[in-house]
């Protein structure tokens, strides 16, 4: 079991800052992932960065289910232009995530999680990491 | 020679993956801040990207493409391409959240079609989702723009190049593009004759500019050679394949 935060990236200024607006858990189970489209997690990513926009964010979790939930699998290239098929049940996956998507919204590299309730990590996460959190 | 160039002060703001840096513009004179992707061979095998970016970001401005602008740089003694990035939040259209209303979000929605003509003549085989910007320009509009041109044109250097390749599965890989060939031939059409509207000369004078320290001059005849012959073969491809489109 091991989880991903995903991120919402803000480079100006000379600095890198992270906002964490979401948690993906994966197990044995499956996939779970949470995430806070909320208007207040919203205004603390506008107060750092004005140009965010607000169709994606709260269309995240949206997107999201369907680029990578709904499907069975996902193309994505590697560093040489060759196509990979990944798909949410590889037990790579988060890996991949967090090695191709890298711009605005990233996930952060898997931490491994001992344990066997991965609901129950999920909610645990989110609390500690993403509603009370600015990395 | 100069203008190909950038000649800023640069800073490393994040690691990205290998082959790309994210860097910060140290402001001087009338250069604001800004970010950009610098973009190097991260191995032997991945060949001569940072001029296929070069080259491919030339033609897309001549065609009037959105792009942004791509300059040589060497960085920390590593030489590569500097692709600047466009001011605001700039996403991967696979997280596109309405792509099921395109023609009334996407201000240059009519451009897709021309984006589609563009890829195959460049020989652009890795446009997937993730290699296609947008970016938001007010409340519910939005702008596509092009990124990631490292696999066109000459590709990587163990690649057997075979400039009469014309597989559209490899080159059209969006769903959204995909559909637009339902509209048929000519909606194509226009945006063919815009490329063999591109004298030779003007080709072989952009491939040429590339220094010879991103592009050997055997390098620069074969993608000249490629350009060429694939200019004049587009309306023909274009014209068999949407008579009976198979993916």
């Amino acid at each position: 079991m091991k989880y991903s935060i995903v991120q919402y990236n803000i480079r100006e200024a000379f600095q890198e800052k992270k906002i964490p607006i979401g948690v993906i858990v994966q197990s044995e189970e499956g996939i779970f992932y949470k995430f806070d489209n909320s208007e207040e997690k919203f205004s603390l990513i506008k107060s750092s960065f004005l140009g965010a926009d607000k169709g994606t964010f709260e269309n995240f979790e949206k997107t999201f289910e369907e680029n990578f939930i709904k499907v069975d699998q996902i193309s994505i290239s590697d560093d040489n232009g060759n196509q990979i098929l990944i798909s949410k049940n590889d037990p790579q996956f988060l890996d991949y995530l967090n090695g191709t998507y890298q711009s605005t919204y990233t996930y952060s590299k898997p931490t491994p999680l001992e344990g066997s309730d991965p609901k129950n990590y999920l909610d645990l996460i989110y609390n500690q990491q993403v509603l009370h959190n600015v990395a | 020679m100069d203008d190909i160039y950038d000649s800023g002060n640069w800073v490393q703001l994040a690691e990205n993956k290998p082959g790309v840096k994210i860097l910060a513009r140290i402001p001087s004179g009338n250069n604001d801040t800004g970010t950009a992707y610098f973009k190097y061979p991260s191995s032997p095998d991945v060949g001569p990207i940072a001029a296929n970016e070069f080259i491919a970001s030339k033609l897309a401005e001549k065609l009037g493409l959105p792009i942004n602008k791509t300059l040589f740089k060497e960085f920390e003694s590593v030489k590569g391409v500097l692709v600047n990035n466009t001011p605001g939040e700039a996403n991967i259209w696979r997280q596109y959240p309405f792509k099921k209303d395109i023609e009334r979000t996407l201000h240059n929605a009519e451009g897709l079609s021309r984006v589609v003509v563009f890829d195959v003549f460049i020989l652009n085989t890795d446009r997937n989702p993730d290699n296609f910007v947008y970016t938001r320009l007010n409340k519910g509009k939005y702008e596509f723009y092009l990124i990631d041109h490292a696999h066109s044109l000459h590709g990587p250097s163990q690649q057997a190049l075979d400039y009469n390749a014309f597989n559209f599965s490899s080159m059209v890989q969006i769903e959204e593009f995909k559909k637009i060939f339902e509209k048929g031939f000519d909606h194509f059409r226009p945006h063919i004759e815009d490329i063999q509207n591109i004298e030779d000369p003007e080709i072989v004078d952009i491939v040429n500019s590339v220094p010879s320290d991103y592009l050997t001059d055997a390098q620069k005849n074969t993608v000249k050679d490629l350009l060429i012959n694939r200019k004049g073969m587009l309306y023909n491809k274009f014209e068999t394949f949407c008579s009976s489109p198979t993916w």
